[in-house]
Protein backbone atom coordinates (compact mmCIF):
# COMPACT_ATOMS: atom_id res chain seq x y z
CA UNK A 1 0.00 0.00 0.00
CA UNK A 2 1.03 3.63 -0.79
CA UNK A 3 -0.25 6.24 0.93
CA UNK A 4 0.96 9.88 -0.22
CA UNK A 5 0.64 12.88 1.47
CA UNK A 6 1.53 16.95 0.69
CA UNK A 7 -0.56 19.21 -0.31
CA UNK A 8 -0.07 18.60 -4.11
CA UNK A 9 0.56 15.41 -6.04
CA UNK A 10 0.88 15.96 -9.64
CA UNK A 11 0.74 13.21 -11.48
CA UNK A 12 0.24 14.12 -14.84
CA UNK A 13 -1.81 16.81 -16.66
CA UNK A 14 -5.19 15.38 -16.70
CA UNK A 15 -5.10 15.03 -12.97
CA UNK A 16 -3.76 18.33 -12.35
CA UNK A 17 -6.51 19.76 -14.21
CA UNK A 18 -9.41 17.68 -12.68
CA UNK A 19 -7.59 18.85 -9.12
CA UNK A 20 -7.43 22.56 -10.17
CA UNK A 21 -11.54 23.21 -11.97
CA UNK A 22 -12.60 20.21 -9.73
CA UNK A 23 -11.37 19.86 -6.06
CA UNK A 24 -9.56 22.86 -5.43
CA UNK A 25 -13.27 25.36 -5.60
CA UNK A 26 -14.38 22.15 -3.54
CA UNK A 27 -11.13 22.38 -1.05
CA UNK A 28 -11.83 25.92 -0.75
CA UNK A 29 -14.93 26.11 0.21
CA UNK A 30 -14.46 23.63 2.59
CA UNK A 31 -12.05 25.43 4.31
CA UNK A 32 -14.30 28.42 3.93
CA UNK A 33 -16.71 26.61 5.83
CA UNK A 34 -14.71 24.84 8.41
CA UNK A 35 -12.18 27.65 8.96
CA UNK A 36 -8.78 26.30 10.14
CA UNK A 37 -10.41 23.09 11.06
CA UNK A 38 -8.47 21.44 7.80
CA UNK A 39 -5.00 20.26 8.56
CA UNK A 40 -2.65 21.93 6.08
CA UNK A 41 0.70 21.22 5.18
CA UNK A 42 1.33 24.65 4.31
CA UNK A 43 4.99 24.95 3.72
CA UNK A 44 5.40 21.57 0.79
CA UNK A 45 6.26 23.69 -2.35
CA UNK A 46 3.05 22.94 -4.93
CA UNK A 47 5.14 20.99 -7.53
CA UNK A 48 6.88 18.82 -5.94
CA UNK A 49 6.15 15.25 -4.21
CA UNK A 50 6.03 14.12 -0.99
CA UNK A 51 5.30 10.52 -0.58
CA UNK A 52 5.52 7.49 1.75
CA UNK A 53 4.62 3.81 2.22
CA UNK A 54 3.03 2.94 6.08
CA UNK A 55 5.63 0.79 7.05
CA UNK A 56 7.26 1.42 10.30
CA UNK A 57 10.52 0.90 11.89
CA UNK A 58 10.99 -1.06 15.48
CA UNK A 59 13.69 -2.93 17.25
CA UNK A 60 15.04 -2.84 21.14
CA UNK A 61 17.43 -4.86 22.54
CA UNK A 62 17.13 -7.44 25.12
CA UNK A 63 20.29 -6.60 27.10
CA UNK A 64 21.12 -3.24 27.03
CA UNK A 65 24.39 -3.66 29.22
CA UNK A 66 27.03 -6.01 29.49
CA UNK A 67 29.63 -6.27 31.95
CA UNK A 68 32.71 -7.45 30.19
CA UNK A 69 34.10 -10.71 31.30
CA UNK A 70 30.67 -10.67 33.54
CA UNK A 71 28.57 -13.26 31.61
CA UNK A 72 31.14 -16.29 33.02
CA UNK A 73 34.30 -14.63 34.46
CA UNK A 74 34.68 -12.63 37.67
CA UNK A 75 33.74 -9.00 35.64
CA UNK A 76 37.38 -8.23 36.18
CA UNK A 77 39.46 -7.48 32.93
CA UNK A 78 43.21 -7.77 31.56
CA UNK A 79 44.97 -5.40 29.35
CA UNK A 80 45.81 -6.99 26.03
CA UNK A 81 42.95 -9.77 26.54
CA UNK A 82 39.96 -10.71 23.88
CA UNK A 83 36.90 -11.35 25.36
CA UNK A 84 33.64 -12.62 23.83
CA UNK A 85 29.84 -11.78 24.68
CA UNK A 86 29.81 -15.26 24.70
CA UNK A 87 27.31 -17.26 27.09
CA UNK A 88 28.51 -20.66 25.92
CA UNK A 89 31.92 -19.76 26.95
CA UNK A 90 32.58 -21.83 29.97
CA UNK A 91 36.04 -20.27 31.43
CA UNK A 92 35.04 -16.41 31.90
CA UNK A 93 34.49 -14.78 28.46
CA UNK A 94 37.44 -15.81 26.57
CA UNK A 95 35.92 -18.40 24.27
CA UNK A 96 35.70 -17.74 21.00
CA UNK A 97 32.15 -18.09 19.13
CA UNK A 98 32.06 -21.29 16.92
CA UNK A 99 32.78 -21.32 13.62
CA UNK A 100 29.33 -20.97 11.97
CA UNK A 101 28.01 -18.60 14.88
CA UNK A 102 25.16 -19.74 16.35
CA UNK A 103 22.45 -18.19 18.87
CA UNK A 104 23.98 -19.05 21.67
CA UNK A 105 27.25 -17.49 20.88
CA UNK A 106 25.81 -14.61 21.20
CA UNK A 107 24.52 -12.15 24.33
CA UNK A 108 22.79 -9.43 22.37
CA UNK A 109 19.23 -10.15 21.07
CA UNK A 110 17.78 -7.67 18.66
CA UNK A 111 13.88 -8.20 18.97
CA UNK A 112 12.85 -6.44 15.53
CA UNK A 113 9.35 -5.73 15.06
CA UNK A 114 9.63 -3.70 12.07
CA UNK A 115 6.87 -4.42 8.98
CA UNK A 116 9.77 -3.12 6.42
CA UNK A 117 12.94 -4.69 5.61
CA UNK A 118 15.70 -3.17 7.31
CA UNK A 119 19.34 -2.76 7.26
CA UNK A 120 21.35 -3.19 11.32
CA UNK A 121 23.93 -1.33 12.02
CA UNK A 122 26.19 -1.32 15.24
CA UNK A 123 28.79 1.63 16.30
CA UNK A 124 31.04 1.80 19.48
CA UNK A 125 31.78 4.75 21.08
CA UNK A 126 35.59 5.39 23.43
CA UNK A 127 35.51 4.07 26.73
CA UNK A 128 35.66 6.92 29.13
CA UNK A 129 36.07 7.38 32.93
CA UNK A 130 38.50 5.36 34.67
CA UNK A 131 41.09 3.78 31.99
CA UNK A 132 39.91 5.44 29.23
CA UNK A 133 40.41 3.35 25.76
CA UNK A 134 39.40 4.72 22.23
CA UNK A 135 37.86 2.68 19.28
CA UNK A 136 40.85 1.71 17.46
CA UNK A 137 38.25 1.28 14.46
CA UNK A 138 40.22 -1.67 13.17
CA UNK A 139 38.52 -4.91 14.43
CA UNK A 140 39.12 -7.33 17.45
CA UNK A 141 42.41 -8.45 16.81
CA UNK A 142 43.83 -5.10 17.12
CA UNK A 143 44.31 -2.72 20.07
CA UNK A 144 46.81 -0.07 20.96
CA UNK A 145 48.69 1.34 24.48
CA UNK A 146 44.72 2.88 25.13
CA UNK A 147 43.13 2.02 22.32
CA UNK A 148 40.62 -1.37 22.24
CA UNK A 149 39.27 -3.16 19.40
CA UNK A 150 36.14 -4.31 18.62
CA UNK A 151 34.08 -6.71 16.22
CA UNK A 152 30.79 -8.02 16.24
CA UNK A 153 29.22 -11.64 14.92
CA UNK A 154 25.71 -12.73 14.22
CA UNK A 155 24.41 -15.93 14.02
CA UNK A 156 24.86 -17.92 10.81
CA UNK A 157 28.26 -15.69 9.90
CA UNK A 158 31.52 -17.56 9.78
CA UNK A 159 33.71 -16.90 12.74
CA UNK A 160 36.58 -14.98 11.97
CA UNK A 161 36.08 -14.54 8.57
CA UNK A 162 32.48 -13.40 9.14
CA UNK A 163 33.94 -10.92 11.85
CA UNK A 164 32.36 -6.88 11.31
CA UNK A 165 34.74 -4.30 12.64
CA UNK A 166 33.02 -2.61 15.19
CA UNK A 167 33.75 1.12 14.82
CA UNK A 168 33.20 4.42 16.91
CA UNK A 169 31.02 5.76 13.55
CA UNK A 170 30.27 4.24 10.31
CA UNK A 171 30.86 0.70 10.63
CA UNK A 172 29.36 -1.77 7.61
CA UNK A 173 26.11 -2.84 8.85
CA UNK A 174 26.21 -5.77 11.49
CA UNK A 175 23.07 -7.72 9.29
CA UNK A 176 22.00 -6.23 6.19
CA UNK A 177 18.02 -6.89 4.67
CA UNK A 178 16.97 -8.36 7.80
CA UNK A 179 13.34 -9.23 7.04
CA UNK A 180 10.91 -7.78 8.26
CA UNK A 181 10.02 -9.04 12.27
CA UNK A 182 12.98 -11.16 12.18
CA UNK A 183 14.88 -10.74 15.41
CA UNK A 184 19.03 -10.87 14.98
CA UNK A 185 21.45 -12.24 17.79
CA UNK A 186 24.91 -10.55 17.71
CA UNK A 187 27.78 -10.92 19.65
CA UNK A 188 30.78 -8.69 20.80
CA UNK A 189 34.37 -9.82 20.78
CA UNK A 190 36.73 -6.72 22.13
CA UNK A 191 40.61 -6.73 22.70
CA UNK A 192 41.87 -4.50 25.86
CA UNK A 193 43.94 -1.79 25.70
CA UNK A 194 47.46 -2.94 25.85
CA UNK A 195 48.94 -0.46 28.32
CA UNK A 196 48.36 -0.63 32.25
CA UNK A 197 45.25 0.17 34.28
CA UNK A 198 46.12 3.24 36.01
CA UNK A 199 43.02 4.24 37.66
CA UNK A 200 41.49 0.81 38.14
CA UNK A 201 37.99 1.83 38.01
CA UNK A 202 35.40 1.12 35.86
CA UNK A 203 35.06 2.71 32.19
CA UNK A 204 32.07 3.12 30.47
CA UNK A 205 30.86 3.17 26.15
CA UNK A 206 28.10 2.46 24.50
CA UNK A 207 26.95 0.26 21.29
CA UNK A 208 24.50 2.18 19.85
CA UNK A 209 22.22 0.26 16.84
CA UNK A 210 21.03 1.65 14.19
CA UNK A 211 17.78 0.57 11.92
CA UNK A 212 16.99 1.88 8.74
CA UNK A 213 14.91 0.70 5.88
CA UNK A 214 16.65 -1.33 3.03
CA UNK A 215 14.36 -1.85 0.49
CA UNK B 1 22.98 1.07 53.75
CA UNK B 2 25.39 1.20 50.71
CA UNK B 3 23.53 1.43 47.03
CA UNK B 4 25.50 0.89 43.77
CA UNK B 5 23.65 1.83 40.45
CA UNK B 6 24.27 -1.46 37.90
CA UNK B 7 22.39 -1.07 35.35
CA UNK B 8 18.69 1.01 34.00
CA UNK B 9 17.02 -0.08 30.43
CA UNK B 10 14.48 -1.67 29.26
CA UNK B 11 16.30 -5.10 28.73
CA UNK B 12 15.78 -8.82 30.48
CA UNK B 13 17.90 -9.23 34.03
CA UNK B 14 20.56 -10.82 33.47
CA UNK B 15 23.72 -11.75 36.23
CA UNK B 16 25.77 -8.87 36.14
CA UNK B 17 28.79 -8.12 38.44
CA UNK B 18 29.10 -5.04 40.45
CA UNK B 19 30.24 -2.08 38.43
CA UNK B 20 31.19 0.58 40.74
CA UNK B 21 29.41 3.81 42.01
CA UNK B 22 27.63 5.98 39.45
CA UNK B 23 25.68 9.19 39.39
CA UNK B 24 21.99 9.12 38.66
CA UNK B 25 20.79 11.62 36.65
CA UNK B 26 17.27 12.83 36.40
CA UNK B 27 15.45 13.07 32.95
CA UNK B 28 14.72 16.51 32.41
CA UNK B 29 10.67 17.02 31.55
CA UNK B 30 8.83 19.84 30.30
CA UNK B 31 5.39 20.04 32.23
CA UNK B 32 2.50 19.39 30.62
CA UNK B 33 3.41 17.48 27.40
CA UNK B 34 2.53 18.25 23.91
CA UNK B 35 -0.70 16.61 22.86
CA UNK B 36 -0.36 13.75 19.96
CA UNK B 37 -1.61 15.00 16.68
CA UNK B 38 -2.38 11.78 15.19
CA UNK B 39 -5.21 12.79 13.38
CA UNK B 40 -3.91 15.69 10.90
CA UNK B 41 -3.92 14.76 7.28
CA UNK B 42 -1.05 14.35 6.12
CA UNK B 43 0.04 11.39 7.68
CA UNK B 44 0.44 7.72 6.96
CA UNK B 45 -2.48 6.52 8.50
CA UNK B 46 -1.73 4.59 11.77
CA UNK B 47 -4.74 2.61 11.11
CA UNK B 48 -2.95 0.56 8.21
CA UNK B 49 -0.06 -0.23 10.37
CA UNK B 50 -1.10 -2.87 12.10
CA UNK B 51 1.02 -3.09 15.46
CA UNK B 52 2.16 0.32 15.68
CA UNK B 53 0.93 1.88 18.13
CA UNK B 54 0.73 -1.05 20.75
CA UNK B 55 4.45 -2.10 20.18
CA UNK B 56 6.21 -2.16 23.48
CA UNK B 57 8.74 -1.07 21.55
CA UNK B 58 9.49 2.34 20.55
CA UNK B 59 8.88 2.61 16.95
CA UNK B 60 8.87 5.82 14.08
CA UNK B 61 6.86 5.98 10.46
CA UNK B 62 6.97 6.06 7.38
CA UNK B 63 9.94 4.01 7.54
CA UNK B 64 10.53 6.17 4.18
CA UNK B 65 9.93 9.55 2.66
CA UNK B 66 10.27 9.68 -1.07
CA UNK B 67 10.29 13.53 -2.12
CA UNK B 68 9.56 13.49 -5.60
CA UNK B 69 10.72 16.56 -8.20
CA UNK B 70 12.70 18.59 -5.72
CA UNK B 71 14.35 21.89 -6.51
CA UNK B 72 16.68 24.33 -4.75
CA UNK B 73 14.04 26.85 -3.46
CA UNK B 74 11.52 24.66 -3.23
CA UNK B 75 10.48 23.14 0.82
CA UNK B 76 9.32 19.42 1.38
CA UNK B 77 7.30 19.09 4.78
CA UNK B 78 6.66 15.94 6.18
CA UNK B 79 5.34 14.33 9.60
CA UNK B 80 7.74 11.75 11.65
CA UNK B 81 5.55 9.92 13.75
CA UNK B 82 7.02 8.35 17.20
CA UNK B 83 5.72 5.81 19.13
CA UNK B 84 6.72 5.31 22.79
CA UNK B 85 6.93 1.69 23.80
CA UNK B 86 5.70 0.60 27.46
CA UNK B 87 8.23 3.28 29.22
CA UNK B 88 9.52 0.20 31.08
CA UNK B 89 12.44 0.90 32.28
CA UNK B 90 14.77 -1.50 35.15
CA UNK B 91 17.34 -0.04 37.38
CA UNK B 92 19.60 -2.80 39.16
CA UNK B 93 21.17 -1.61 42.03
CA UNK B 94 23.62 -3.65 44.76
CA UNK B 95 22.21 -3.52 48.36
CA UNK B 96 24.02 -3.72 51.54
CA UNK B 97 22.32 -3.84 54.68
CA UNK B 98 23.45 -3.25 57.87
CA UNK B 99 22.15 -4.97 61.35
CA UNK B 100 18.61 -3.76 62.15
CA UNK B 101 18.05 -2.72 58.48
CA UNK B 102 14.70 -3.59 57.05
CA UNK B 103 13.74 -0.49 55.26
CA UNK B 104 15.66 1.71 52.99
CA UNK B 105 15.11 4.80 50.87
CA UNK B 106 16.20 4.67 47.17
CA UNK B 107 17.33 6.90 45.31
CA UNK B 108 15.41 6.65 41.93
CA UNK B 109 16.27 9.99 40.33
CA UNK B 110 13.41 9.65 37.79
CA UNK B 111 10.59 10.83 36.50
CA UNK B 112 7.60 8.32 36.81
CA UNK B 113 4.85 8.39 34.07
CA UNK B 114 2.19 9.36 37.06
CA UNK B 115 4.65 10.88 39.70
CA UNK B 116 3.38 7.76 42.25
CA UNK B 117 3.96 4.25 43.41
CA UNK B 118 1.85 2.99 40.72
CA UNK B 119 4.45 3.64 38.35
CA UNK B 120 6.43 1.39 40.08
CA UNK B 121 6.08 -2.27 38.50
CA UNK B 122 8.22 -4.60 40.34
CA UNK B 123 10.46 -4.67 43.17
CA UNK B 124 13.02 -7.94 42.94
CA UNK B 125 15.51 -9.04 44.73
CA UNK B 126 18.36 -11.67 44.62
CA UNK B 127 20.72 -12.01 47.79
CA UNK B 128 23.76 -13.29 46.88
CA UNK B 129 27.11 -15.35 48.53
CA UNK B 130 30.27 -15.26 47.95
CA UNK B 131 31.60 -18.72 45.96
CA UNK B 132 34.85 -20.58 46.28
CA UNK B 133 36.47 -18.34 43.86
CA UNK B 134 35.49 -15.19 45.34
CA UNK B 135 32.21 -14.36 43.11
CA UNK B 136 29.42 -13.26 44.09
CA UNK B 137 26.44 -15.70 42.93
CA UNK B 138 22.89 -16.10 44.07
CA UNK B 139 21.92 -17.33 47.24
CA UNK B 140 18.92 -19.62 46.32
CA UNK B 141 18.17 -20.33 50.13
CA UNK B 142 17.60 -16.96 50.68
CA UNK B 143 14.36 -15.02 49.83
CA UNK B 144 13.23 -11.81 50.60
CA UNK B 145 10.04 -10.05 49.52
CA UNK B 146 10.87 -5.98 48.91
CA UNK B 147 6.96 -3.57 48.71
CA UNK B 148 7.40 -0.21 47.64
CA UNK B 149 5.55 1.83 50.25
CA UNK B 150 6.22 5.78 49.27
CA UNK B 151 7.73 7.59 46.62
CA UNK B 152 9.11 11.24 47.15
CA UNK B 153 8.38 13.27 44.34
CA UNK B 154 10.72 15.69 44.78
CA UNK B 155 13.17 14.57 46.14
CA UNK B 156 12.78 11.17 44.08
CA UNK B 157 13.18 8.51 46.44
CA UNK B 158 11.79 5.33 46.44
CA UNK B 159 11.12 3.75 50.06
CA UNK B 160 11.48 0.19 49.96
CA UNK B 161 10.87 -2.02 52.89
CA UNK B 162 11.15 -6.22 53.44
CA UNK B 163 15.12 -6.23 53.43
CA UNK B 164 16.53 -8.61 55.54
CA UNK B 165 19.38 -6.96 57.59
CA UNK B 166 23.43 -7.63 56.81
CA UNK B 167 22.75 -9.45 53.29
CA UNK B 168 24.21 -8.35 49.83
CA UNK B 169 21.90 -8.29 47.46
CA UNK B 170 21.25 -7.44 43.53
CA UNK B 171 17.79 -4.88 43.79
CA UNK B 172 15.60 -5.05 40.10
CA UNK B 173 13.13 -2.02 40.47
CA UNK B 174 10.60 -2.07 37.43
CA UNK B 175 9.18 1.18 36.78
CA UNK B 176 7.22 3.46 33.88
CA UNK B 177 9.15 6.54 32.82
CA UNK B 178 8.10 9.64 30.57
CA UNK B 179 10.10 8.93 27.20
CA UNK B 180 12.30 11.95 25.99
CA UNK B 181 13.00 11.50 22.39
CA UNK B 182 15.66 13.42 20.33
CA UNK B 183 15.46 13.80 16.43
CA UNK B 184 18.54 14.98 14.42
CA UNK B 185 19.89 14.81 10.96
CA UNK B 186 21.83 11.93 10.39
CA UNK B 187 24.81 11.00 7.69
CA UNK B 188 23.27 7.81 6.01
CA UNK B 189 25.43 4.48 7.17
CA UNK B 190 24.24 3.09 3.81
CA UNK B 191 23.00 3.90 0.31
CA UNK B 192 20.25 2.83 -1.82
CA UNK B 193 20.91 1.79 -5.26
CA UNK B 194 20.65 5.04 -7.78
CA UNK B 195 20.88 7.17 -4.77
CA UNK B 196 23.74 9.12 -3.44
CA UNK B 197 25.02 10.51 -0.44
CA UNK B 198 23.94 13.88 0.45
CA UNK B 199 25.32 17.25 -0.49
CA UNK B 200 27.34 18.09 2.48
CA UNK B 201 25.12 21.10 3.72
CA UNK B 202 22.21 18.83 4.19
CA UNK B 203 22.44 19.08 7.28
CA UNK B 204 21.60 22.77 7.76
CA UNK B 205 18.73 22.63 5.01
CA UNK B 206 16.51 20.35 7.68
CA UNK B 207 14.49 21.73 10.38
CA UNK B 208 12.18 20.21 12.96
CA UNK B 209 9.38 21.99 14.24
CA UNK B 210 10.75 20.15 17.81
CA UNK B 211 13.81 18.31 18.33
CA UNK B 212 13.07 16.64 21.40
CA UNK B 213 9.42 14.79 21.92
CA UNK B 214 8.26 13.52 25.33
CA UNK B 215 6.29 10.77 25.63
CA UNK B 216 4.15 8.75 27.95
CA UNK B 217 4.44 4.95 28.21
CA UNK B 218 2.71 3.86 24.51
CA UNK B 219 2.03 7.22 23.56
CA UNK B 220 2.26 8.81 20.16
CA UNK B 221 3.54 11.59 19.29
CA UNK B 222 4.68 13.71 15.75
CA UNK B 223 7.69 15.82 14.31
CA UNK B 224 7.22 18.00 11.31
CA UNK B 225 10.16 17.86 9.32
CA UNK B 226 11.20 20.53 6.61
CA UNK B 227 14.05 20.10 4.18
CA UNK B 228 14.00 23.52 2.40
CA UNK B 229 17.94 24.39 0.17
CA UNK B 230 18.33 28.07 -0.73
CA UNK B 231 17.20 28.63 -4.49
CA UNK B 232 20.94 29.84 -5.34
CA UNK B 233 22.46 26.54 -4.35
CA UNK B 234 23.81 24.84 -7.09
CA UNK B 235 22.99 20.20 -6.54
CA UNK B 236 24.98 18.54 -8.94
CA UNK B 237 23.06 14.94 -7.50
CA UNK B 238 19.98 13.70 -9.48
CA UNK B 239 19.40 11.53 -6.50
CA UNK B 240 20.37 11.31 -3.01
CA UNK B 241 19.62 10.36 0.49
CA UNK B 242 19.89 11.21 4.23
CA UNK B 243 18.39 9.85 7.14
CA UNK B 244 16.42 11.51 10.37
CA UNK B 245 17.78 9.88 13.40
CA UNK B 246 15.02 8.89 16.58
CA UNK B 247 17.10 8.37 19.97
CA UNK B 248 15.55 8.10 23.48
CA UNK B 249 17.72 10.37 25.65
CA UNK B 250 20.27 8.77 28.08
CA UNK B 251 19.23 8.23 31.54
CA UNK B 252 23.08 9.23 32.52
CA UNK B 253 23.69 5.72 34.25
CA UNK B 254 27.26 4.37 34.58
CA UNK B 255 27.62 1.00 33.02
CA UNK B 256 30.57 -0.50 31.62
CA UNK B 257 29.28 -1.89 28.15
CA UNK B 258 25.56 -0.27 27.85
CA UNK B 259 23.33 -0.79 24.36
CA UNK B 260 21.21 1.78 22.85
CA UNK B 261 18.59 1.99 19.91
CA UNK B 262 19.03 4.29 17.31
CA UNK B 263 15.79 4.11 14.94
CA UNK B 264 16.17 6.06 11.13
CA UNK B 265 13.95 7.50 8.93
CA UNK B 266 15.23 7.15 5.46
CA UNK B 267 14.43 10.67 2.83
CA UNK B 268 14.79 9.93 -0.28
CA UNK B 269 15.69 12.86 -2.89
CA UNK B 270 14.87 13.18 -6.47
CA UNK B 271 16.24 16.33 -7.81
CA UNK B 272 13.34 17.79 -11.02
Amino acid sequence: MKTEFGILQKKGGEQMKRFTRVLLPLLIALVLVFGTAIPVSALTTADITVTATPLFISISIAQNTWTINGIDGTGKIATGTTYYSNPTGASGDVTAPTATVIDGDCYFLIVNTSTVETDLTANMGDFTSGDAMTNINTGYANNGANAYGASTYTTGAAWPAGAVILKSSASTALKANVAATTNVYFGVAIKIKSAAFGVGTSMTSTITTTATDST
Amino acid sequence: MVFTTLLTGCGAFGAQSVIGNASITNVPVASPLPVPQIAAANLVNISDMPGFDTNTSSAIAPATVDIGKYYPGATAEWQLIIHNGDGLKNKLLQITTEAGETVAAIPLKVVLANSGLLDIISIQSTILTLDAKGKYIPDTDKVEHLEAVAYDNNNKLLTIKGFKPLEIRIVKITYKTISSFNVYYREPSTLKEDFDYPPAETGTWVSFDKPILLLRPMENGVITVSLTIPSDTKIDKGKWLFWIGVMEKELGESVQVATRVELCQRILVTMR
